[in-house]
């Protein structure tokens, strides 16, 4: 175990202790304020090592290489950091995919309005859900989405007063009145409303931020929220398509995965291939649950043994999936200009 | 998705250009002349202050201080107990008489459950008086009590609209809120403290059976407060420190000053000296919290979670600066200590007395762990103390890791005054 101090005045540091590869992290302090100290707890194995300051301003500065001798020794661990710029890359790749899913949103809340307003109920119950599926494809934009995720698909749960606040819009409140014995009518504001947030977000999602560090949380991020609130039945609003948005829900972890994976093969291509894997496996574990006529089982008539395996097979998966942002984690930049 | 804002990862300054680290190496700077790496011998946790083994060491301070028979409910200032039930009910009595006789009952039934001693015999022909949870005596002052009124109470069924007090309102959603109305509001809270668990239920059913019929519990929250882990402040679920920076509750004018209702404020003067309540039961995603890095949990919460450090100092007591950081490169902006208490002179006045407690109900309807904080905390002022503090918080970060789930404002009237015929709510009836 090391304690690290940072004696310095003023400078914030990374401290990172490295191979003699100069890329192999075998313990990272992510940041020292100064006058502060903290502990590095690592075991090593045999070999030569330096530590290296990265302070935030830009200066880098490395250490004289140690040697470290002794038997060899189990439990050592070590990441290799990536590439700043791939990151990037792939981030790009993931706005260009999400660019295209935007467009067929639009078009499928185009249908769904023009359904709505014409007062063709039952086809407006059928164009909901594939128009709904296509923007919990997206979830892993959900934070660039800024407040249009709340306008498209806010949920009653933190509302005052649930379904009846005002401030209840999107594709849930549509889902209520759909199923919950509202007419066309009343709806058709709701659908309006929708379908215009849809083309603002289209619009604006050139320009809403996506920092590259996102990427990796959503891989996660996104199947959490599943898990918590799809697989409990909290959002459901009548539809009882919960299963069919978990679905979805896991192909927008496909393609957050799908646009990391230069990325990844990289820092951890047997971590890559283990979770594409279990990505895979999930989405087939949820489209079983569709039938032939492209209806989804209630997830209130799931046995317990098959609530308990989906729901089990999730949280295994999200426990591999949360070591993604480790594992994409971007090489301090050597200088840079505050 | 539903997500607020989520929380982010603290961006470092420059996102491109890895190559230079290889030139700067080659460069000849190869000391560390600033952040000094030394290597030290032991193993962790070995050479923090000695504690027994984790054995609990909370016990509740002086039994003076659990009386509520002074100017105060003193149980709000002594420290959290091992074990506690936050109980709220529901006044089903119809006519302010039978109210009076209600307060009169639970404020008798709390005197003597703190007195404690041989139970009331009521002869071979009647049911027990007590319950004999803990056996046939009842321990001396070995419990302790906080009543609130809920603002609830304050409406035609007793004439006591008039009465209301002035800041006194019911807890309205925030956002990020889950409330379920089940676990909300109620005309009296009733907060049972103890060392044990037998000795929080045994009081608790003492009070639900001396009050049949006029008032019916409406919802309960059980919690515990751990041992300090290895030592210092105890630890939430979250595993970090909880209630470091709270105000010195041995100092008369900062109680003063931030929890006891003054004189001559907006209040009548029956409440002079009592305080406000607010329970909040914050729901933690376990899990999910679990699978965050360190790294960002710390960034969320603004602390090291290992020593409970603010992240620009070296222990659990160093005081954060703020202003030295005004970009929040180390203690990010939307860092949850950082929000809550910025540490200005215009942020003072809103500080609040927090008294959180853990809580553990086992799981939610697919297998997860429903766990979190039983929080509650006492101030002057609701809407200058707590409100203004939530309102800072809304859509910090941490919102993705927890959900409030219910809770309620109530206000907690003064101590008895050593008037033995004295009653909670006798200045309101």
């Amino acid at each position: 175990m090391f304690t690290v101090d940072n004696v310095s005045a003023g400078t914030i540091y990374e401290v990172e202790l490295v191979g003699a590869n100069q890329t192999s992290v075998y313990g990272q302090i992510e940041m020292l304020a100064p006058g502060t100290e903290d502990t590095m707890d690592v075991i090593l194995p045999p070999g030569r090592y330096s530590f290296t300051c990265n302070a935030f301003s830009g200066a880098l500065l490395r250490s004289q290489v140690e040697q470290v001798t002794g038997p060899r020794v189990s439990g050592t661990y070590s990441y290799s950091p990536v590439d700043a710029h791939q990151l990037q890359l792939a981030t790009s790749t993931y706005r260009a995919n999400v660019t295209q899913w935007l467009q067929r949103l639009g078009s499928a809340t185009d249908a769904l309005e023009s359904a709505v307003k014409s007062g063709q109920l039952a086809h407006a119950r059928q164009l909901w859900l594939p128009a709904h599926l296509d923007y919990e494809r997206l979830g892993g934009a959900y934070d660039a989405f800024g407040p249009f995720d709340a306008e498209i698909n806010g949920t009653a749960l933190s509302l005052q007063g649930g379904v009846t606040s005002p401030y209840f819009t999107g594709f849930f409140a549509l889902e209520y009145g759909l199923w919950g014995g509202q007419t066309t009518s009343e709806l058709s504001p709701t659908a309006v409303a929708l379908d215009q947030a849809v083309h603002s977000l289209i619009s604006q999602f050139p320009h809403l931020p996506m920092p590259p560090t996102d990427l990796g949380l959503s891989t996660y991020e996104i199947l959490e929220h599943t898990l918590q609130y799809e697989m409990t039945g909290e959002t459901d609003e009548g539809s009882n398509t919960d299963l069919a948005t978990a679905w979805a829900n896991v192909e927008g972890t496909q393609m957050a995965l799908t646009a990391i994976e230069p990325v990844l093969k990289q820092s951890g291509p047997g971590v890559l291939a283990r979770l594409q894997q279990g990505v895979d496996a999930m989405a087939a574990a949820f489209k079983a649950y569709e039938e032939p006529n492209g209806t989804w089982e209630p997830l209130q008539s799931l046995t317990t043994s098959q609530h308990e395996s989906l729901d089990g097979q999730l949280a295994s998966l999200l426990e591999k999936l949360s070591e993604v942002p480790e594992l994409l984690q971007p090489v301090q930049p050597a200088t840079a200009s505050s | 998705m539903n997500a607020p804002l989520s929380r982010r990862r603290l961006l470092k300054l420059g996102a491109v250009g890895s190559g230079l680290a290889a030139a700067t190496a080659g460069s000849g700077l190869v000391q560390l002349p600033q952040a000094l790496a030394s290597p030290v011998s032991g193993q962790a946790g070995t050479d923090g202050p000695a504690f027994a083994d984790g054995a609990s060491e909370v016990t509740m301070q002086s039994a003076q201080q659990a009386s509520f028979e002074g100017e105060h409910q003193l149980a709000v200032l002594s420290e959290p107990t091992p074990y506690t039930a936050m109980v709220a009910f529901d006044v089903i009595a119809e006519t302010r008489a039978d109210l009076r006789d209600l307060l009169r009952a639970l404020t008798s039934r709390m005197r003597l459950l703190y007195k404690g001693g041989l139970p009331q015999d009521d002869g071979p022909a009647a049911p027990a008086d007590d319950n004999g949870i803990l056996g046939p005596s009842v321990p001396s002052r070995s419990v302790a009590f906080i009543f609130g009124i809920g603002a609830s109470l304050f409406d035609e069924r007793f004439g006591l609209i008039s009465s209301k007090p002035a800041t006194l309102i019911t807890m309205e959603s925030f956002p990020n809120d889950n409330l379920d109305t089940a676990l909300c509001q109620g005309d009296f809270s009733v907060q049972i403290c103890a060392n044990d668990a037998d000795t929080v239920l045994h009081a608790l059913r003492d009070i639900t059976k001396h009050t049949r019929g006029a008032m019916q519990p409406r919802w309960q929250m059980n919690g515990f407060k751990s041992p300090p882990r290895p030592a210092g402040t105890p630890r939430n679920l979250m595993g970090f420190m909880d209630g470091i920076a709270n105000p010195d509750t041995s100092q008369a004018s900062a109680m003063q000053q931030l929890v006891w209702v003054p004189e001559g404020g907006p209040e009548s003067a029956w409440m002079a000296g009592g305080t406000f309540q607010v329970v909040r039961i914050i729901r933690m995603f376990a899990e999910f919290w679990d699978r965050a890095a360190t790294y960002d949990q710390e960034n969320i919460i603004g602390r090291r979670k290992a020593t409970g450090a603010p992240l620009d100092g070296s222990n659990e007591f160093s005081i954060p600066d703020y202003q030295s950081d005004p970009q929040g490169l180390i203690t990010p902006l939307t860092a949850h200590i950082r929000l809550a208490n910025p540490r200005t002179t215009a942020s003072a006045p809103s500080r609040i007395l927090r008294r959180g407690y853990n809580y553990a109900r086992g799981l939610d309807v697919n297998g997860q762990l429903d766990q979190g904080l039983l929080f509650t905390c006492y101030q002057q002022n609701l809407l200058n103390q707590f409100i203004t503090v939530q309102g800072r918080l809304i859509n910090e970060p941490l919102v993705d890791f927890i959900s409030p789930i219910g809770g309620g404002y109530f206000f907690c009237p003064p101590g008895l005054r050593g008037d033995s015929s004295a009653y909670f709510g006798r200045g309101l009836l």
